[in-house]
């Protein structure tokens, strides 16, 4: 028997760790069959879920006894995808040379140059007029879908994380997978991993969770409101580039840790404006495409028995839920406020929109009154806070992670 | 930090991004009426 599992030292390995271990392993091979099945059927987000479950499934498979790069007398469990916890520079070179994932992680991961790629991807495929035609109506409907941000930093205090990975775990409320990623590997280097991860599932989770939501607290009269009385308004790409340079350089200066993000984001916009066709190309479908793979694949190989087996994860799980929970409610109070105010002009759907989310939010408020009454097409309308949401939520981030680094 | 601590140092930031946003606006109402002058 022993010579067997000598020659699948795979199978072996179950034998040589802890037992809740081995058992986290099995479980996550299944975890990653049922995201990869939920991603291929379009139930989960499948740009993220499909390549995040293949990669849940190898890594959790490919563990075998590997000599240890720190001393290489040593051996210890491991992969030949990557390792997240090399510290040292000598360490860095040696796990460049053995792991086929580690140059992708070392970077584009743990400097946030991924997050930079999608969103200057996100950039350049976002329709400003949305957002610039009302930004007044956009801006209010973007502020209060994020109380999950401002709400969910109490709650991990109280849960008894740190200040830093509180507001790490806050920004999961802002409903942007680039910005959490961001903001956690500046904040909770520790965490980063099991937060990025609950983040994404939740957000491809959005998509058939919000409805029930927006069921439960709208009626199916207001849910209909066909918003035909609202126009949008055309904007010149002349007035979206200076806008965009002009409102880049002030966020820039007002809160510099999250320039990275600001210049990528109104980089890609300016790129579209421009009408430089080869690269919008670029922009769209290499960087996002390939950013987006390589971001949904290389989650999934850090998804280790170790991390699910962490005490902390079951709060993680409890505090991301919240976060979302309750920036979709204040998203669809502020839509509640906008109705009231447009006397019932206004789809309080459009509210949910504001939690930022590219696209999910603002397809979910469509669909959902497309369905309560069919003459209702809300979407152009939901994209106006959609993309109002992605800057207040940038804003938000940036002003956690600068003060919070102050303390 | 305390819980009580803890929100209000969070309803600071969630003030501070309102006035941000609000900042945003502006910007956009100016540079609305720059380039339409143009």
């Amino acid at each position: 028997m022993d010579s067997f599992l000598n020659i699948f030292p795979g199978i072996l390995s179950f034998s040589q760790m802890p037992s809740e271990m081995a058992i986290a392993r099995i479980i996550l091979i299944g975890l990653g069959f049922l995201i990869l099945y939920m991603g291929c059927k379009d139930i989960l987000e499948p740009l993220i879920m499909v390549p995040m479950g293949v990669g849940i499934c190898l890594v959790n498979a490919g563990i075998f006894m590997m000599p240890d790069l720190a001393d290489p007398a040593k051996q210890k469990l491991g992969t030949m995808f990557l390792d997240s916890m090399v510290n040292t520079p000598t360490d860095h070179i040696n796990a460049l040379q053995v792991y086929f994932l580690q140059p992708i992680y070392a970077l584009s991961f743990s400097n946030g140059l991924i997050a930079c790629m999608v969103f200057l991807g996100i950039g350049a495929i976002t329709e400003l007029d949305f957002f610039i035609g009302n930004p007044k109506l956009r801006l209010m409907l973007a502020i209060p879908a994020e109380l999950g941000t401002f709400l969910t930093f109490p709650l991990a205090i109280a849960m008894g994380f740190s200040t830093k990975e509180s507001a790490a775990i806050a920004v999961i409320g802002t409903a942007d997978g680039p910005m959490v990623l961001f903001s956690s590997l500046l904040l909770a280097k520790n965490l980063f991993v099991p937060i990025s991860i609950i983040s994404y599932i939740y957000l491809s989770i959005v998509y058939s969770g919000y409805p029930y939501l927006i069921k439960a607290l709208v009626p199916q009269k207001l849910r209909g409101i066909p918003m035909k009385e609202m126009k949008i308004v055309k904007v010149s790409s002349g007035e979206k580039i200076a806008f965009s340079i002009v409102t880049g350089t002030v966020l820039s200066l007002l809160l510099p840790v999250a320039a990275p993000l600001f210049v990528s984001f109104f980089l890609g916009v300016i790129i579209k404006e421009s009408k430089i066709n080869r690269y919008i190309r670029f922009a769209d479908e290499v960087l996002l495409t390939g950013a987006t793979l390589f971001l949904g694949f290389l989650l999934g190989c850090l998804l280790s028995a170790d991390i699910v087996v962490n005490p902390q994860m079951f709060k993680l799980i409890v505090l991301g839920f919240a976060a979302l929970f309750l920036s979709g409610v204040g998203g669809l109070l502020g839509g509640y406020v906008a109705c009231w105010i447009s006397r019932g002009k206004i789809n309080p759907l459009i509210g949910i929109a504001g939690v930022s989310c590219v696209p999910s939010t603002a397809k979910v408020a469509h669909k959902c009154a497309n369905a309560a009454n069919e003459e209702a097409f809300i979407l152009p309308y939901a994209m106006g806070p959609n993309i109002a949401g992605v800057i207040t939520s940038a804003i938000l981030m940036a002003i956690y992670v600068t003060k919070v680094q102050v303390l | 930090m305390g819980v009580w601590d803890a929100f209000k140092f969070a309803a600071n930031i969630y003030l501070s991004g309102i006035v941000i946003t609000f900042v945003i606006w502006l910007l956009i109402v100016a540079v609305g009426q720059f380039t339409k002058k143009g």
